[in-house]
């Protein structure tokens, strides 16, 4: 089990390898309409993940409202594809797998992202389908043998940010990744900075050597 | 002329290269493709990639949620390319 709690402002999240061993815990166990939902899924390994990433999430609303345990956690999912917390407004949750890892986060202090991919990944989209113009631009200049790693960075960014905002159908080419890696923008089809949203931070992992993890909030 | 029934063999090879592992010719067309086949955002956005380049369309962003089982993409590439049934 691979696993780290961060307090950030109100916010925890952990990584779980899939199918990782756990001692059973009745406030972890998946809802009816989870187990339906995973008996769903055809993919074992996709079906793994589903299962390890809502008891990993279940653990971790516990930590932090202990009180879910009585009164039951009901996990809802937006049409967006964004999870909610029945009757819990105040938190925000989000879930990322990848192969062989699920990572969870929960925030009390306003909506989260989080992402992980494995450090080697590669095989990413043609950059014009997920960069800004900014970012080509900023690409061009990055050596050719640190393109991979920077590219997976943006990457994972922009799934993290994809999670935080509102609106998960946001173009990624809308979403612009600071050159430090530190923040993201949303900026219009131009490159032009939204002014009227804030901007969201990004926190960044590398996970037992193996998997880059991203937060935005 | 481009029917229904090449966008679905098209989508089924674009598949069968980005996860080579699973036989994406068993997949459900009615269920969703990350849960059929193991997919995850960027195999998603590869699979679009491949698929609009070999047709010379752009699919907006906002359409991707319109690709996430066979049958849905096939219907919504038929709308499209114009590609009659068959």
């Amino acid at each position: 089990v691979t696993g780290v709690v961060a307090p950030w402002g109100g916010l925890v999240w952990r990584t779980r390898s899939v199918g990782a061993r756990r001692p059973p815990s009745g406030g972890s166990s998946l809802s009816r309409s989870e187990l339906a939902r995973a008996a769903a899924i055809s993919h074992p390994a996709a079906r793994a993940r589903f299962v390890t990433g809502r008891r990993l999430l279940r653990e971790l609303l516990l930590e932090v409202r202990p009180e879910l345990l009585e009164e039951g956690i009901e996990l809802l999912v937006e049409p967006s594809g964004r999870l909610q917390v029945r009757g819990h407004p105040e938190l925000e949750v989000s879930i990322s797998h990848t192969h062989g890892l699920v990572a969870a986060a929960v925030s009390t202090s306003g909506p989260v992202g989080i992402d992980v991919e494995p450090v080697g990944r590669g095989g990413l989209p043609p950059s014009e389908t997920w960069l800004t113009q900014g970012e080509r631009i900023q690409l061009a200049e990055v050596p050719e043998e640190d393109r991979r790693a920077w590219l997976l960075r943006r990457w994972v960014a922009k799934e993290a940010v994809l999670k935080a905002v509102p609106s998960r159908t946001l173009p990624r080419r809308r979403i612009e990744i600071a050159p430090d890696g530190d923040r993201a923008l949303l900026v219009d089809g131009r490159g032009t900075p939204e002014l009227e949203t804030p901007t969201l931070r990004l926190r960044w992992h590398v996970v037992a050597d193996r998997h880059l993890l991203a937060l935005a909030r | 002329v481009t029917t229904t029934d090449d966008l679905r063999t098209l989508l089924l090879e674009v598949l069968a290269d980005i996860a080579p592992e699973t036989d994406a010719s068993t997949v459900d067309p009615t269920e969703d493709l990350r849960d059929e086949l193991d997919l995850d955002s960027m195999d998603e956005l590869n699979m679009i990639t491949r698929v609009s380049e070999r047709l010379g369309i752009d699919v907006p962003e906002d359409d991707y949620p319109r690709m996430r089982t066979l049958d849905g993409a096939v219907a919504y590439l038929a709308g499209r390319v114009g590609a009659p049934a068959g």
